[in-house]
This record gives structure tokens, C-alpha cells and sequence, in this order.
């Protein structure tokens, strides 16, 4: 029994040091995560929990320029060159479902993960 | 004694080799982890694992004049390609500006030999005409162009050209031979099945979906948001209804398997030199935008394309009008907006409406059959 000891000990901490791993991974997947996306690719990925100071990203391409705004928990688009300026109407955002979406420049900014009981899958508009 | 001495220093060898292991197992956590990480951001993520509740594959198309994401719980990048380029494919065949496109060629010549997808809009946009009273017409496209809804250089008609626009305004006039595929339309009459194009896109999606096995998914086609089946975990979808006087939404629908959309004046509207607004929802009787003391409209049903029909002519009717409707067919739900700011939702919605924390104040009063 002694002899088989060490293999327990082993086995019991390869399953610990997993299970801990699969929960670190489950509980990163449910923070504030703001996603910016053009033309379908992702330029940004912000932890907005992780935010401490308010800051702007100026997103640039040859259909023109918006600038985000990140703050704690937060993101908004404060400032576009397109001719409809709703995705700058649209203000802040801070949970899932409800996308910020510039249509003439091809952007999107959507946040993921988000444990609210009151968050949505999706709006209908 | 020594016997035991020896075994603990077996014992430690074998601790140290399991620290050794442990630390080369935590970098590889690492980098697995890292991996997963990359897929779940990036637009076109696929997990093969059979697991659904893992991370869906998802794509953004645009197309339609709006924003298309598409989530599916066990799909991969192949499907979400193959969906893809069915928006696409759809989108230039329905497009109204689109030279190229049937729907252009058949407004242009009068007449056109169509494929499966344009026939069956055709053959949908008659069917539901007829089921509305003509309040859902795909032959509406004359007045709005002349509105300036399909350009953006919005303007008000004058009566004469209106009455004269109206005239070539009425779906029963589309004739359609459903054995050679072939459409005629009259002298003057066009189409645009802008109405129904997104909820038909939906329907294909989802049906493509169902086909490659996929349970759960849901697409949001600029704001038509439709779901197959219930979430990977067996909750139904939370669909958030449209505020709009705001940004936010009002209420939470919960749905599994059901189609939500919305038709609302605020969606796309211009304020005219003499203060007054007008919107792009227009009721085929008078040519102008449809006031009838709604603000929005929102179906709930099984299928994108009738929720589509509905959303628009309920709106065309009014409250009191598309109550008795819904009286009279009660194979869909509706959640109505009226320009005081209540609420009124069809009995069966009672269960799966709740209005959000910050809209309590409103009246919420539920439509019984």
C-alpha cells in the first residue's frame, strides 16, 4: 500500500491542479470583456473589470475613424467620421447583448461574459 | 528502521518528480488555456469537441443594409462559412439597387424567369398580402422610393404624385407561374421584399443549421433575433425588446425555438420642414407613414418570414385592430408599444414577458383572447 502511495499522491494532483485550471478558466469567461471587431476581425479585446483609468483608441481604416472610449465596466464609441453617427448616439455600453455597431465603417464592439441576471442573449429592434 | 528510511527517500525522489511534472503540466495548462482563449475572440471560432455548452462558433456578416451574427453551439468554421455565403448569395439576389440582382432585373424588364429563393418570397409576399388585406405590400416599393426611404434623400411627396403612385400599389397584381418559375408584373408595379428578406434569411439559416445536426443557436439579423432551440444549458434565450424612446431595452422575452422581431417608426425616419415625423413604415391605402398610435411592434412565432409579415401589418392596423387579429389567427404573440409608452402584450406572453428593472413605472396590460 505504502508503495503505491506516491502515485496517489500524483494522480490526486494532477486532478486538483486541473479542476483548478478548468475553474480559473470558467470564472475568466464570466468577467466584462469588451471585443472590438472590423470587417470580422478582432483588433481589440479589452477586460473592462480591469480598467482603472478611463482611456480612448482611435480605430482608423480607409472608410474613416472612430474613437472608442474604455472605462471601468464600460465602452462607447465618443466620436466617428460616418455620415449616420448612431453608432456615437448609441452611448455607453456594459453588458452582453446589445452591440454597439457602426455599419459604415464595419465595426462592432460587443461585450461577453457577464453574470447579471438582468443581461440579454439578444435585442430585437 | 533502514527499510523505512529507504522508502522515505523514494518517497521524496518521487515528490520532486512529481514537481517537476506538476510545473511542466501548469505550462502546458497555460498554453492550452492561451489556445482557447484565441479561438473563443476570434470572429470565426469553431470547437469540435462535442460538448455545446463550450465555446459556439460565431460569425458577423454584412449584408442587407445591417449587421448579421450568427451563433451556433457545435458548429465549426465550415458551417459558419456555408451560412455565410447563403447571406450572401440571398443578398444579392433580393438587392433592389443591385443590377445584377433578379429582384432589379424583374422591376427593370416587367418580367423574369426566378430561382427557388426569389419564388418563394414572391410566392410568400402574395400569401400574406392576402392574409392582412393587402396592409403587408410588396409592391409598396414605388411610394417609398418616392419618400426617398430607399436613398436617404428623404422627401414629402405632393398628394397628386402619391395618388398616382398608388395606383400601381397592390400586390394581387404579381403573377406568378409557379411551373416555369416565371414573374410578370403590370406596367409601373415593382417589388421589394425588403419587408421579409431578413425573416426568409433567418429561416434558411436556421433550417441550414438544424440540417448539420446543431441544437442550439441563434442568429440576430440586424435586430431580427431568431433561435433554434433552447441555450446550450436548457434556459431559454432572454431577447430584450427594443425601447424606443431609448437605446435600452424595456422588457426580456424569454423564448425557446421562437422568432422575435420588431417593427418600430424609430428604426429609420426623417423630420420633414414642417416638423412633423415620418417613418418608413407606410400604409399602403394612403401612401404615407403608418400613424396609428404605435410605436413599435414586436411577433413572437415559430418562423422569421411570418413574424416579418406580422411586425409590419400590425403596425399598419393599430392596436385595437391587430388585437382582433391576433384573436382571430393565435398562432403568434405580440408585444405592442403605444405612443403614451405602455405596454400591452398578447396573453400568451404573460409567463415569458417581464418589463426591465427601469421601465416599472409603464402600464403593462395583457390583451386576452
Amino acid at each position: 500500500m505504502r508503495r503505491h502511495l506516491p502515485w496517489i499522491v500524483l494522480i490526486a494532483c494532477i486532478v486538483l491542479l486541473c479542476s483548478a485550471a478548468l475553474l480559473l478558466s470558467a470564472t475568466a469567461a464570466h468577467g466584462s470583456v469588451a471585443n472590438i471587431y472590423q470587417d470580422g476581425q478582432l483588433l481589440y479585446s479589452i477586460d473592462l473589470s480591469a480598467v482603472e483609468t478611463p482611456y480612448t483608441i482611435d480605430i482608423t481604416d480607409d472608410t474613416g475613424t472612430n474613437t472608442v472610449s474604455v472605462e471601468t465596466g464600460r465602452i462607447c464609441i465618443t466620436d466617428a467620421d460616418c455620415p449616420d453617427q448612431i453608432c456615437v448616439h448609441q452611448g455607453w455600453i456594459d453588458q452582453p447583448g446589445q452591440p454597439i455597431v457602426c455599419l459604415p465603417h464595419h465595426l462592432i464592439i460587443e461585450i461577453v461574459g457577464d453574470t447579471s441576471s438582468d443581461s440579454i442573449d439578444g435585442l430585437s429592434q | 528502521m533502514q527499510k523505512r528510511n529507504q522508502i522515505t527517500g523514494v518517497s521524496s525522489g518521487v515528490k520532486i518528480a512529481v514537481l517537476v511534472m506538476l510545473l511542466g503540466l501548469m505550462a502546458g495548462c497555460g498554453s492550452a488555456s492561451g489556445a482557447s482563449g484565441t479561438s473563443s475572440t476570434s470572429t470565426m471560432s469553431a470547437d469540435v469537441s462535442s460538448d455545446i455548452t463550450s465555446t459556439p462558433a460565431t460569425t458577423t456578416v454584412f449584408a442587407m443594409d445591417t449587421v448579421m451574427q450568427l451563433t451556433a453551439y457545435g458548429g465549426d468554421d465550415a458551417l459558419m462559412q456555408e451560412a455565410s455565403d447563403r447571406i450572401t448569395a440571398l443578398d444579392s439576389l433580393l438587392s433592389t439597387t443591385n443590377p445584377d440582382s433578379e429582384i432589379y432585373a424583374l422591376n427593370a424588364q416587367g418580367t423574369a424567369t426566378v430561382s427557388p429563393d426569389t419564388a418563394a418570397l414572391v410566392e410568400d409576399g402574395i400569401k400574406y398580402g392576402q392574409l392582412t388585406g393587402g396592409l403587408l405590400d410588396v409592391t409598396i416599393y414605388p411610394v417609398v422610393r418616392a419618400w426617398g426611404f430607399t436613398t436617404g434623400e428623404y422627401q414629402i411627396p405632393d398628394a397628386d404624385t402619391l395618388t398616382e403612385l398608388l395606383k400601381t400599389v397592390d400586390y394581387r397584381s404579381i403573377s406568378f407561374d409557379a411551373d416555369t418559375s416565371v414573374v410578370t408584373l403590370p406596367e409601373g408595379v415593382m417589388v421589394d421584399f425588403g419587408s421579409l428578406a431578413k425573416g426568409y434569411t433567418g429561416d434558411v439559416l436556421l433550417k441550414l443549421f438544424a440540417d448539420n445536426g446543431i441544437t442550439s443557436a441563434m442568429v440576430n439579423l440586424g435586430g431580427n433575433v431568431q433561435t433554434l432551440g433552447a441555450k446550450p444549458d436548457g434556459s431559454a434565450w432572454r431577447v430584450g425588446i427594443e425601447d424606443p424612446s431609448g437605446d435600452d431595452y424595456l422588457g426580456i422575452v424569454s423564448v425557446v425555438n421562437k422568432t422575435v422581431i420588431t417593427s418600430g417608426g424609430y428604426e429609420r425616419y426623417f423630420t420633414g420642414d414642417d416638423g412633423t415625423v415620418y417613418w418608413h413604415i407606410f400604409d399602403p391605402r394612403t401612401g404615407y407613414p403608418a400613424k396609428t398610435g404605435l410605436l413599435s411592434v414586436s411577433i413572437i412565432t415559430d418562423t422569421g418570414i411570418y413574424a416579418e409579415a406580422l411586425s409590419t401589418s400590425l403596425f399598419v392596423m393599430g392596436l385595437d385592430q391587430a388585437s382582433d387579429f391576433w384573436r382571430e389567427h393565435r398562432d403568434f404573440e405580440a408585444v405592442f408599444i403605444t405612443e403614451d409608452g405602455d405596454v400591452y402584450i398578447t396573453s400568451g406572453l404573460e409567463n415569458s414577458f417581464t418589463l426591465s428593472d427601469t421601465d416599472t413605472g409603464r402600464t403593462l396590460t395583457v390583451i386576452q383572447p
